[in-house]
Formats: structure tokens, C-alpha cells, sequence
């Protein structure tokens, strides 16, 4: 026994000296190959314009104009009444539908669908027996949607129950069009399969109007059905930016800043504010989240000059602590620092970069816009969350004390407790003062656009929602789509920093305005857009 | 511009970057070790694995958050505890205070749903104890789900809370989480060699037909097994959520690790358990950083460094070969 | 009052045609008179059934303890995506390969089997149920590309009744009803080859092992092919429950088949009944349907409200499983049906016939 721990360990050292000072890099990156990809690279054209995500060029240039702003400067005259904020909405609201008219959008008779800028749909493709007013004849208006409510991911399912009080308070006011709303959820469990399988049960039992998904498998499983079934895949959950594919997919829309925009952000700032030859660290989630964000800074940093290396370390989602993971890239002295990961994991990554030292040697730290919520994720990681730097999508997180006096985000929370929500739970704030304006906004159009509320006019409204002041995203972020031209709602955002003293996110510079500059995506598997 | 999935070697970075692995394996070790030991103790008393061993010991961390935290703050439970004196605790007192809860609950669900005295299989017995964790964990998750808490700091683990140890960070959470499972070990010891209990304990998993001859009766030993196995579970938690957050799937992972450290050990020694701990915590962190194994699949590495030990010795470090009869 | 009949008589085999005739034209009649949706699910009931089949084989029957299973179910998921999307394999051709892709990772996990026993060998099984997420979102190899990675992967061709379906009346728009078919004749076969494994030597031989392994050593069972064979036999069972998943749904991505998979698996089992054939199709009808059902339940105590939707769903599933383990200890097949076979139907032995010639007998 003695003899053979002897030789284990002996064996054991051994190993590790041989393996360390060589085991390190991928077999793929072995250091001859290098100068011949860099000099490739150089020589190569500058990558395509991905999909999903502004070019390089102009996502810098709009970086630098939006840090040459003040960030009060950028907000223009804005209502200080609620009452305020109802006529200009039902101004702006008006404004599109007198654009419908002008332009000539709408379902034609032979049923081909015009939409702006080209949007087309031809529902002659539509499986027979499709309805462009299914389950309206008695009144309600289902939203069907699927979402994980148990399991690990369940804290998703509180944007739904914010979500669900919105339209509660909706009905309180009489409902919409002459209808009433209800919002049905289906939990998937975050499984593709299931996913799927509840949509079979709601395209053919329940038939809701339109539907909604979460996750990007998820959305992924059923964006096929959505487009060949003829129903609005409204809002989707999920930041990959393949629902930008009005031409293929032109059912299905996203709303948040999709992650390749965000990664594409933390490479401007990075090229605008550090010098040449940053080293930048990258903690990833093993997931759609996590790999997404990589996947678009890797596709960054391997055209840029400005950096000189990204060192990835993907972690385990399920994983109680992420020490050793941090641990790995302190050791390469980063420059930046960026966290791409999402749920509790926000937190350990704050903490144990701030344990390993490396809030204090390096530059700037960066946490993802799924980590935004103060109550849930910043307040928890204490002192080590400040100074942190986010690219936070321009949202206005509705547990930061700071938006206590903000006339709509205390309104909404407001609103949100009385109809049975939680304004302590930031992703209800974010299903209620966030989504569920637009989803009202969306409605009210569709109302008056010739049909009323209907399939094919709730696509025509979110394909034409060319103007929207929405008080919970921050002043000037530019929240519209323009059928073929614009295919995502959201393409701007702040780049804020947090403040522990003052728990709240302090805004730096004014917003990134990136509003019809990324193109469409159309997403094909295993190649990208 | 390079890409790395991992660092590559330089010199006196080596050495100290080094000796971090080694100590942040040190905490990890320290939970996986405490937890290990409860499992080890439970098997000890039954024979048998309990598999929801992580969620009874996650219970007791969420009491001790609820008896920590002011009724206001939402947590299930802290209304109800608001009305006992003192309340909100401090965090040391509600911590072992829910321990203690957690002993119990172990011992009434050992008595109520395992009654496993000997005589089911082994099948049986795993298959109560997979019930157990489906149960224990979707209450935990029903109460106190929805968002992962703050557990508190059981010891001070802030940015600048460590001691230098040759430029890697020993820091006080590892030193302090060491001392508590120590302590707690050496309790449990010392609970086995001093006391009445303890030492019938020790006759009935040593040699079980002979003590109940003697009049040892197993029913009440059992429940002992379990209540320690409980209490040493908490204690788990709490060091592993003090460190991070208290979430209804902290302990999903751990477990396993666990599981792989008492398998290392052998199933029934508890010194055994504490090494095994160590051992997977240092192979969690050793060997993805040196053998360029994916840190997201961590789980490998102490798969396979229990392989390698189960190859040599099939029934652990510290196991004893049970004796077979054909 | 039972009914009594002797084996292989004609009242018996009379019985049991009728039985298969009623089971037959039920099994029929529901791929009809269910919704669409719900025929989508029963699939998914078969395809976990011939899963957990698998699994019984090497737990139930080979008395192994694997608790590892999800991770052969994805295995043959992905290879039926990548060869159905990638190599434009016909979903026939497909099974061979998913089998046996997945005997051959099956037959892997058996060499520390043979070294390692009971509990030590579920510890390593889960890890590798754990770890096989990860596995498939790794790049090297394109394995990543092959599985879809983190987001999944459409098979773009589905399977949908053409020529010979079509005139059987099946229709594209309810493509479940027509695989409802196909895959069921998959479970048959299945259901019968492991039938007849099990009353086979090899199958008498696994149950040895199970047994008394040293025993069976004594009595000439080669223990390390005998392993290594049933390991990768429930394999190479859940790889092909990974491809009539993949065929069914459309779609493989590795959020399906974690770790909770597996314990799902197993709790269908042990709910149905360890070591009965029949268990394996109870079960699978829990972890399918009771969870849905689960979902939908809402009940209002007045006092708290029992919402399905959440955790509720685990808990219930967990009482159900306590329940069993108390009053059904062998799981529902096991321990009804021999209640059934006393009380209600008994099967006696055959009466050997007398011999003719009584003579010899003082």
C-alpha cells in the first residue's frame, strides 16, 4: 500500500510538471499555426456583416458619439404626466396606422399580406382551414406561451406572471378592441421535446392567437411550426438573433438586444477605451447564453488588432462555486474582464473575481444584460459589484432604487402588487413595466388598423411600430422595426456602471443608438447567418 | 491574435498559480468532506446510500436563513419565526439552531419513510431515498424558490479577506470551514468512542448480528445515524451558501461530488470520507487547469480519478471488503 | 371466484388470442381517437418505454447499478440527427448505426462494472449522465455542429406518410398517427426479442449474475462478456429511444436529455416494476402523462392552493413514487399481477399425462 501511494505520487507530479508547461493550449491554436492565421487574417477582407448585430464599424462609431454625450442631453421633451404619456403614445400609436393606410399594409384578397418595406406574407401557404381571427368569437384573446416554471431555470416564469398581471389590469380597463386578454403557460421545462409537444397541444386545442417562446432551443424547436401553422411568434424570450428573418421566418420576432449586439459593443468599448494589446478574459456558461456571447466576441476579437489574446473558460451551469474557473483566468492577468453567463452564476462571477484580484489589476469588468437586476444579482454580490460595467440593453431595471420617483416604473410596480405581482422581483417588473407596454401598444394598433385585431395585423404591427417612447427603457433608446429594413426591436443600449455605494447603475455617456443597422439574419444551422 | 482555452506555463506564475488550485480546492474540499461524512455516517447506521442526503442538509440551510432574516424580507418562514424572541438571529446561532432541525428531520424521515431496518433491499432502500430527494428538494423549491437568497457571511469573505500563502490567497472561508468540519468531526468522534450511544453504534455497524444479541437495538441507532447524517449536511449548506448564495439547486452538484468522495473513501469510514472530499476537490481544480480537460466538465475529473482508485482498490481508500458468502 | 385455466390448453390459448385481439384493436383505435397532440406524446411514451426497458435489463434483470441512461438516449438522438441531416441517411438505415453507436459506449461503461460493484458503480454512472451535456457542446471533432451545440439542431426531413401511408389514409397533416405505427412496431419487436433474450441462456445468465455472481461463475458464465453484453444491450435499447424521439419530434438538443432524465427513467421503473416486462410500459405512461396531467392541476385549499404548474408537478411525482415503494413494493406489475394471477386468473402448470402402462408404478 505505502509502496504504491509512493508511485502515485510520485506519477502524479510527475504528470502535472510534464502537462502543465505544454498542456495548455488546444491542439488547435498549437503556437506554429499561429503566424500563418494571423497573417491570414490581415490579409483576408474584413469578415461579412453577421447577422443580428451591427457592422464593427458602425457599432464604433456610435459608441464614440454616444460617449461624447451627456446622458441627461439625449432625452428629448418627454411627458411628465401619465396622462402625458397616453396622448403621446396615441399619437404615435395613430401615426402608424395613418402610415398603414397611406402605404396600402394590409391583407390584401388575394391573400398576400403587405407589409412595410417589403414585408411580405402570402397566406395562400397557410395550411387550409387557417384562421385569421382564430378564438376571437368569444371575446378572449389568448396569448399562449411556454416557459420553464420548474426545474433550475424556473425563475424565467416570473416575467410571465408579471406578464399575465399586465393584461389583468388590462381587462380591469376594459380590455382592448372589445376583447379581453389571458395569458395561458405551458411549462416546458426548458426541453425542446416538451416544447414542442406543448405547442402541438395549443396549435390544435387551444389555439391561441398568438403565441410566445422562451429559450433559444426552445424557440428554435417550434419556429418552424409558428411559420407554417400562420401564427404570430410574438416577442420571443431569447437574444439570438436568428429571429431577425422577416424573409424566412416573417411570423417570428425578438425583442431584446440580441447577444451578438452585445458582444459587438463590449469590442468598441474596448477598442475606444484601452490601449493596443488587452488581454481579455471571458467566464462562460455552458449554454445557449454563454456560448452565444462567446461565439460573437470570439468572431470580434479574431478580426481585431486591439486585442491581443481572449482566454475562455466555460463553466458547468449547474455549478455550485466558480473559484477554480476564476482562478484559471486571473492567472493570465487580464485586462477586461467579461462575464457571460447568466442566473446565480452573475453573482459567483462578481465575487470570486473580486476574490482572485482581479477587480483591482484590471482595467474594466464587464457582467451580461441578463445580470442586470440589481435586487436579484447585484445587490446579493456586495461590495465586490462595484464599479462593474454593463452593456445593460438599455433596460430600466424596476427594483434600482433610483427609478423609486421614476413616474412610470413606481406607477407599473404599482400596478404590478395589485394585480397580484411582486415588485421585488425584478423579472416581473421586466414582464410588466417592460413587455407588457409593447404587448398593449401591439394590440391597440392592430385594434385600429383595418380588420382590427387579427393574425396578420398584430404582424403588421409589430413589422411597422416605427415609433415608441418607452418610459421603461432608458431616454433614447430607440425602441421600432421596419418590416424587411429593421427587423429588430431593440438595437441600442446604455453602457452603465454600477455604483455599490448608491446601488443603482450609473449611466456613462448617452445611449448607443444602433437603431436599423444590423441586418437581417437568416439563420442556417452550423453556419450562422 | 490567439485564442486560448486555457493559460500556457510561465515560471513563477506556475508555482503560485499552483498552489491557488491547491487551496481553492481546499474549500471545495471541506463541503464535499462534510457532506461526504454525513453519507458515510448514514450508511454506516443503514447499509445503505441516502441520496437526498444534499436537499435534507439544503433544508436546514433555508431554516437558518429564516430564522436569520426579518419577517419583511419575504423568506417562508421568517414571519413565522418573527414571533420567537430575538428574532432575526444572528447568523452563527441560527445556523446551528438549523442544524438541529435538520438532525430531526433526518431522524423523522427515517423513521416515517425510509423504515428501512434491515430487511428491504437494496433497491428498495435507494429507491425511497430517490423519492426523498424529489420530495425534500420540490418543497424546498415551492417555499423558497423563485430567487436565490443571501445566505450572510459565516465567516468574512470579502476581496481582501485572505492570508498570503507565497502570492496565492488562503482565504478565511476556507481556513474557517476547515476548523468547523474539523470540529465536527471531532465531535462525531468523539460521540462514538466516549459515549454509550456511540459505541453501540460502533458495535452495530462492526458486527451487526452479535450486538443485537446483546440487546443493541438498531431502530434507535439507526435514527442516530441519520440525525448526525442530517446535522452534518447542514452544516454543508451553510458553508457552501455562505460562500454564494442559498439556491434550491446548490446542492444538485455537491451531492455528486460527494458521492464520488465517499465512494473514494469507502463507504462506511469516515476518514475515508474527509480524504475523498479533499481528493475530488483538488481533482476538480488540478486536473481540468493541467490536463486541459474543459473546466465545464469538471464531473470527468473526479470521474476519473475515482476510477483510477476503484481500479486498484474496488472498495475504496479506506473501505473494507465485505465479506461475501456464496 | 378465478378463473382457472391450464397452461397451453385451449381455453387458455383462446384467452390469450382474444387478449391480444382486444389489446390489438385498442392500441389501434387510440392512435384514431386521441387528438393529434396527444398521439405525439404517446410516442414519446414509447419511446421512453423501450428506454426504460433498456434500463431494466441492466438493473432490473443484470442487477447493475446504472443510473446513467439519458446519456445513451442523446447518443442515439444525435447520431440519428447527424446522419439523417448531414449524410441524408433514410431513417431506417439510421437504427443499425444509433444501436450501435450506442452498445459499443454501452459496452465502455461496462469495463468498470467489471471491476466495481453496486453503489461504487451508480456513482460512476451518474457522472457520466452528468457529464454527457457538456460532452455534446464540445467543438473539437464538430462534434458541436453534429449535435446543434447549445441551441439544438432541426432534422429537417420528417418522417410523413407517402405512397403506401397515404393510401392507408394516413396524412401529412397528422404526421404523429402515421409514426404512432411505426414506432409501435418497433416496441413489439423490442417487446418480444427481450422476451425472448431473457427466457434465452443469456438471459438466464444475466439473471445469474444478478443473483449469485459467483455462483454463476462456478456454473460457467463467462462474467465479462455477459457484462459487457448486457451494458451494452440496454444501450444500445435507449440509443434507439433516442432515434424514435429524434424521428418523432423533429428536433434534438442536449436540454433534453440531463441528468434528471435519468432519475426520471428510473422512477417510471421502479414505479412500474423492476424485472416484469410490463413495467417498463407503466412507468413510461407516468413519466409521460401523470407529469403533464400534474401540470394542469390546480386545487384551491382555501387556505394555500395546490398549483401544478412549478414544483408541485416534482412533488407529486415523488409522493407517487413513496406511495409505490410502500404499498407496491414490487412496483404496480409486480406486485399486482400476482395478486391478479392468484385471485382473478390463474395459469396452472400443465398436467403431465399419466403414463399408460401403471404397472411400473408398485
Amino acid at each position: 500500500m505505502r509502496r504504491m501511494k509512493k508511485n502515485f505520487a510520485a506519477l502524479a507530479v510527475v504528470a502535472m510538471v510534464a502537462a502543465a508547461c505544454g498542456g495548455g493550449d488546444d491542439a488547435s491554436d498549437a503556437p506554429a499555426d499561429e503566424p500563418a492565421a494571423e497573417e491570414e487574417a490581415a490579409a483576408e477582407e474584413p469578415a461579412e456583416d453577421a447577422g443580428g448585430a451591427a457592422s464593427e464599424e458602425d457599432t464604433a462609431a456610435a459608441v464614440e458619439e454616444a460617449a461624447n454625450e451627456d446622458a441627461e442631453a439625449s432625452a428629448e421633451e418627454l411627458p411628465t404626466t401619465l396622462e402625458g404619456w397616453q396622448e403621446l403614445w396615441a399619437s404615435q400609436r395613430a401615426a402608424i396606422v395613418a402610415t398603414a393606410a397611406e402605404e396600402g399594409w394590409g391583407l390584401g384578397d388575394d391573400g398576400i399580406l403587405v407589409g412595410p418595406a417589403g414585408f411580405t406574407i402570402d397566406t395562400n401557404e397557410c395550411p387550409e382551414g387557417w384562421n385569421n381571427d382564430e378564438g376571437l368569437d368569444d371575446g378572449v384573446i389568448t396569448i399562449g406561451v411556454t416557459t420553464a416554471t420548474s426545474g433550475s431555470l424556473a425563475a424565467y416564469g416570473n416575467i410571465y406572471t408579471g406578464l399575465g398581471a399586465y393584461f389583468d389590469w388590462i381587462n380591469d380597463q376594459g380590455g382592448i378592441g372589445g376583447y379581453t386578454f389571458e395569458v395561458d403557460v405551458k411549462d416546458d421545462e426548458y426541453v425542446a421535446t416538451k416544447t414542442i409537444e406543448a405547442w402541438a397541444e395549443f396549435f390544435q386545442s387551444v389555439k391561441p392567437l398568438v403565441g410566445h417562446t422562451l429559450g433559444s432551443p426552445n424557440t428554435f424547436s417550434v419556429q418552424g411550426e409558428f411559420n407554417s401553422q400562420c401564427v404570430p411568434q410574438v416577442m420571443v424570450s431569447t437574444g439570438h438573433q436568428a429571429w431577425g428573418d422577416p424573409e424566412n421566418n416573417p411570423w417570428t420576432t425578438g425583442y431584446q438586444l440580441s447577444y451578438a449586439s452585445e458582444a459587438l459593443l463590449w469590442g468598441a468599448w474596448i477598442e475606444a477605451n484601452t490601449e493596443p494589446g488587452v488581454v481579455v478574459a471571458g467566464l462562460v456558461m455552458d449554454n445557449d447564453f454563454g456560448l452565444a456571447y462567446e461565439q460573437a466576441f470570439q468572431d470580434f476579437a479574431d478580426n481585431s488588432d486591439h486585442i491581443e489574446s481572449f482566454e475562455i473558460v466555460r463553466h458547468d451551469p449547474a455549478a455550485a462555486t466558480l473559484t477554480n474557473e476564476v482562478t484559471t483566468l486571473a492567472a493570465s492577468n487580464p485586462d477586461v474582464f467579461i462575464s457571460m453567463t447568466a442566473g446565480n452564476p452573475c453573482v459567483l462571477a462578481i465575487q470570486e473575481a473580486a476574490r482572485a484580484g482581479i477587480t483591482e489589476t484590471a482595467q474594466a469588468y464587464f457582467t451580461p444584460s441578463v445580470c442586470k437586476s440589481i435586487a436579484a444579482y447585484m445587490a446579493p454580490a456586495g461590495d465586490a459589484a462595484d464599479k462593474w460595467y454593463i452593456i445593460g440593453g438599455g433596460v430600466k431595471d424596476t427594483t434600482d432604487s433610483k427609478y423609486a420617483d421614476d413616474l412610470w416604473i413606481s406607477y407599473a410596480n404599482e400596478k404590478l402588487e395589485e394585480f397580484g405581482g411582486d415588485a421585488t422581483i425584478s423579472l416581473q417588473g421586466e414582464g410588466f413595466a417592460n413587455r407588457g407596454l409593447v404587448w398593449e401598444q401591439i394590440f391597440r394598433i392592430a385594434a385600429e388598423l383595418e380588420g382590427g385585431i387579427n393574425r396578420t395585423n398584430i404582424m403588421l404591427a409589430q413589422r411597422g411600430f416605427a415609433e415608441f417612447s418607452h418610459p421603461g427603457l432608458l431616454d433614447g433608446i430607440v425602441i421600432n422595426m421596419n418590416g424587411n429594413d429593421d427587423a429588430y426591436f431593440i438595437e441600442g443600449s446604455d453602457i452603465s456602471q454600477f455604483d455599490n455605494a448608491a446601488q443603482t447603475w450609473v449611466q456613462q455617456g448617452g445611449t448607443i443608438d444602433l437603431s436599423g443597422l444590423s441586418p437581417n439574419c437568416a439563420w442556417v444551422a452550423g453556419e450562422g447567418c | 491574435m490567439k485564442t486560448h482555452r486555457h493559460y500556457s506555463c510561465s515560471g513563477g506564475v506556475f508555482v503560485t498559480l499552483f498552489l491557488q488550485r491547491i487551496l481553492d480546492g481546499l474549500f471545495n474540499g471541506s463541503i464535499y468532506g462534510a457532506l461526504a461524512v454525513a453519507i458515510a455516517i448514514s450508511h454506516r447506521a443503514t447499509g445503505r446510500v441516502n441520496l437526498a442526503q444534499g436537499e435534507i442538509g439544503l433544508f436546514g440551510g433555508y431554516v437558518a436563513l429564516a430564522l436569520a432574516s426579518p419577517a419583511a424580507s419575504f423568506v417562508a418562514g421568517a414571519a413565522l419565526f418573527s414571533n420567537l424572541p430575538g428574532h432575526p438571529f444572528n447568523l452563527w446561532v441560527s445556523t446551528l439552531f438549523a442544524v438541529l432541525v435538520s438532525a430531526l428531520l433526518a431522524v423523522v424521515l427515517q423513521r416515517v419513510v425510509m423504515r428501512d431496518f434491515g430487511e428491504s433491499t437494496p433497491q428498495r432502500a435507494l429507491n425511497r431515498s430517490i423519492a426523498l430527494l424529489i420530495c425534500v428538494s420540490a418543497v424546498i423549491s415551492s417555499q423558497w424558490g423563485g430567487r436565490a437568497r443571501v445566505f450572510g457571511q459565516l465567516f468574512p469573505s470579502g476581496a481582501d479577506d485572505y492570508l498570503n500563502v507565497a502570492g496565492a490567497r488562503l482565504r478565511y472561508t476556507t481556513i474557517g470551514a476547515w476548523v468547523v468540519v474539523i470540529v465536527a468531526c471531532g465531535l462525531v468522534t468523539l460521540f462514538m468512542s466516549k459515549t454509550k450511544a456511540g459505541l453501540s453504534f460502533r458495535a452495530l455497524t462492526d458486527n451487526r448480528g452479535s450486538s443485537i444479541l446483546v440487546g443493541i437495538q438498531p431502530k434507535k441507532l439507526m435514527a442516530i445515524g441519520w440525525g448526525i447524517s442530517g446535522a452534518l449536511a447542514a452544516l454543508a449548506a451553510s458553508l457552501a451558501a455562505s460562500l454564494s448564495l442559498l439556491d434550491s439547486s446548490l446542492m444538485f452538484r455537491t451531492l455528486i461530488y460527494a458521492l464520488a468522495a465517499v465512494t473514494l473513501g469507502g463507504f462506511d469510514s469516515l476518514r475515508g470520507a474527509v480524504v475523498g472530499g479533499i481528493i475530488v476537490a483538488q481533482a476538480q481544480t488540478l486536473v481540468p487547469g493541467y490536463l486541459g480537460l474543459p473546466t465545464e466538465m469538471s464531473i470527468v475529473a473526479a470521474l476519473m480519478v475515482l476510477i483510477a482508485v476503484l481500479v486498484f482498490r474496488p472498495w475504496g481508500l479506506f473501505g473494507q471488503r465485505p465479506v461475501e458468502r456464496v | 371466484m378465478a378463473i382457472v385455466v391450464e397452461r397451453g390448453s385451449s381455453k387458455h390459448r383462446t384467452h390469450m388470442m382474444i387478449l391480444m385481439a382486444v389489446a390489438l384493436a385498442v392500441l389501434i383505435l387510440a392512435a384514431f381517437i386521441l387528438p393529434e397532440y396527444q398521439v405525439g406524446r404517446v410516442n414519446r411514451m414509447w419511446a421512453m418505454a423501450i428506454a426504460i426497458m433498456g434500463l431494466n435489463l441492466v438493473l432490473g434483470y443484470g442487477g447493475l447499478f446504472a443510473l446513467g441512461h439519458s446519456a445513451f438516449i442523446g447518443l442515439g438522438a444525435f447520431v440519428t440527427a447527424w446522419l439523417v441531416q448531414d449524410l441524408n441517411f433514410d431513417y431506417w438505415m439510421v437504427i443499425p448505426f444509433s444501436m450501435a453507436s450506442a452498445f459499443a459506449f454501452g459496452s465502455l461503461l461496462a469495463l468498470p462494472a467489471l471491476r466495481i460493484k453496486g453503489l461504487y458503480l451508480v456513482v460512476i454512472t451518474i457522472a457520466v449522465a452528468v457529464v454527457f451535456p457538456s460532452l455534446a457542446k464540445i467543438e473539437t471533432f464538430g462534434i458541436a455542429e453534429k449535435t446543434g451545440g447549445a441551441n439544438g439542431r432541426i432534422i429537417d426531413e420528417k418522417v410523413i406518410p407517402t405512397g403506401l401511408g397515404k393510401a392507408l389514409g394516413f396524412t401529412e397533416t397528422e404526421p404523429a398517427r402515421y409514426r404512432y405505427f411505426l414506432i409501435l412496431a418497433m416496441v413489439i419487436v423490442v417487446t418480444f426479442a427481450l422476451r425472448n433474450l431473457l427466457n434465452s441462456r443469456a438471459g438466464r445468465a444475466i439473471i445469474a449474475i444478478r443473483d449469485n455472481e459467483t455462483g454463476a461463475a462456478v456454473s460457467g458464465v463467462n462474467l465479462v462478456r455477459q457484462k459487457v453484453f448486457t451494458f451494452g444491450t440496454s444501450a444500445a435499447l435507449c440509443g434507439l429511444s433516442g432515434t424514435i424521439l429524434a424521428l418523432d419530434k423533429g428536433f434534438v438538443a442536449e436540454q433534453d436529455f440531463l441528468f434528471p432524465l435519468a432519475v426520471e427513467m428510473l422512477v417510471g421503473l421502479v414505479i412500474g416494476g423492476v424485472a416484469t416486462l410490463g413495467g417498463a410500459f407503466i412507468g413510461a405512461f407516468v413519466i409521460v402523462f401523470v407529469k403533464e396531467f400534474s401540470k394542469n392541476i390546480n386545487i384551491d385549499f382555501g387556505i394555500f392552493v395546490l398549483d401544478g404548474k412549478g414544483p408541485f408537478s416534482a412533488l407529486i411525482f415523488g409522493v407517487i413514487l413513496i406511495v409505490v415503494t410502500f404499498f407496491l413494493p414490487r412496483g404496480i406489475v409486480g406486485s399486482l399481477k400476482p395478486k391478479f394471477m392468484q385471485k382473478v386468473y390463474r395459469i396452472d402448470p400443465k398436467v403431465p399425462p399419466l403414463p399408460d402402462d401403471l404397472s411400473r408404478l408398485s
